[in-house]
């Protein structure tokens, strides 16, 4: 399962997800969707310039996302390698790389989920779509009944959340050669702990610029 | 991982501390707050020559160099009898020659109850903790109702 190059394992990772933002941007967010969400607070003249910018400027979308995803990824793989070294396994950064990229998949599923559902279900405005979280805490609030700098952390506590845990754990016990309870532990020490920092963060953040 | 947790447990405080500072920006202007700036004509304006007859009061935060203040203005000429039961205060840090040139660009004296004022000791700032333009304070019986920030219809504002 984890014998793959990082190389490959990235390029279709990435490309997968560059797919899924192709059809974010014109399945999900098309023109009519724009007018009928913005037509409440900005005029059709403005609106129609709006979404001209908004096309002109997609193509940097395909440049940049790939960067920070990368970035990304490379960054969790860290966070998972200092959580292993903690607990001193022998297990190498590469292999780390590895990990999250199969772990990754479950934001896949959870995107391919998403435009399934609202291609059936068109949503009524970005929030909605942004709210969107099925199998997580959020599902059981109203919006409005959250102050706005602790739904980034709600929509963290989802089952989604859980099964990339899990499959962090499983990836780290099959590489380390070591139980499943231990993994699971070196995975909350180093991505808990790192994850907790960067929602933190986060909250912090919209509380000082909002 | 005790490096770890004191940096936890510093952002933890801070965010604390920022909530309570946000609640109790929230409710100081819950009502119309006090305030006191200048008008074009160096007089000063206050929270006491509010009409309070009026169905709502706005204030709106802008600068003239703002494209989508330009575009709210035109929007209050274009929509002004939408506004006859409603005082605006426009309120601006920007220097006075270009508070004038904007208030002759876009008709503003065309509407008698839209008031623009400079706010030369950054008062604004202060008391409603925004700086982005244009942002809109709306308050209906001396109640805060909204807050808006960015270019909108009247009729949003008005809602």
């Amino acid at each position: 399962m984890l014998n793959f190059k990082n190389s490959n394992g990235l390029l279709i990772i990435v490309g997968v997800n560059i797919l899924i933002l192709y059809l974010y941007n014109h399945i999900i967010f098309t023109d009519r969707f724009y007018i009928t969400t913005l037509s409440s607070r900005y005029d059709y003249n403005k609106i129609i310039s709006l979404i001209s910018f908004n096309r002109n400027i997609e193509w940097m979308t395909y440049i940049l996302f790939p960067i920070i995803y990368i970035l990304k990824i490379i960054g969790i793989a860290s966070i998972v390698y200092i959580g292993i070294k903690f607990f001193e396994i022998a297990i190498r950064l590469r292999d780390c790389v590895k990990i999250i990229i199969i772990a990754e998949i479950i934001p896949l599923i959870i995107s391919v989920f998403k435009i399934l559902y609202f291609y059936i279900y068109p949503p009524k405005s970005i929030q909605e779509f942004q709210y969107f979280n099925p199998f997580g805490l959020s599902f059981f609030f109203k919006e409005e009944a959250i102050p706005p700098y602790l739904i980034y952390p709600f929509l963290q506590l989802n089952l989604f959340e859980v099964a990339y845990w899990c499959a962090l754990a499983y990836g780290i016990k099959l590489l380390g050669t070591i139980s499943f309870k231990k993994a699971f532990q070196i995975t909350a020490t180093g991505y808990g702990v790192g994850m907790t920092i960067w929602i933190l963060f986060v909250v912090f953040l919209q509380l000082q610029f909002s | 991982m005790g490096v770890v947790l004191a940096f936890t447990a510093v952002f933890l405080f801070t965010i604390v501390k920022l909530i309570k500072a946000k609640d109790q920006q929230d409710k100081s202007i819950a009502k119309i707050p006090l305030f006191s700036f200048t008008d074009l004509n160096g007089e000063s304006f206050t929270n006491k020559q509010i009409n309070t007859n009026n169905k709502q009061f706005i204030i709106n935060y802008f600068s003239p160099n703002c494209e989508h203040c330009q575009s709210m203005a035109r929007l209050y000429v274009s929509d002004s009898h939408k506004l006859r039961n409603v005082q605006i205060l426009m309120i601006t840090s920007s220097k006075k020659q270009l508070v004038q040139k904007f208030i002759f660009d876009y008709q503003i004296k065309l509407l008698p109850n839209v008031k623009v004022v400079l706010d030369t000791n950054f008062q604004f700032q202060q008391i409603f903790k925004k700086v982005l333009t244009p942002s809109y304070f709306i308050y209906e019986k001396d109640q805060l109702v909204k807050q808006i920030t960015g270019e909108v219809k009247i009729d949003l504002l008005l809602q």
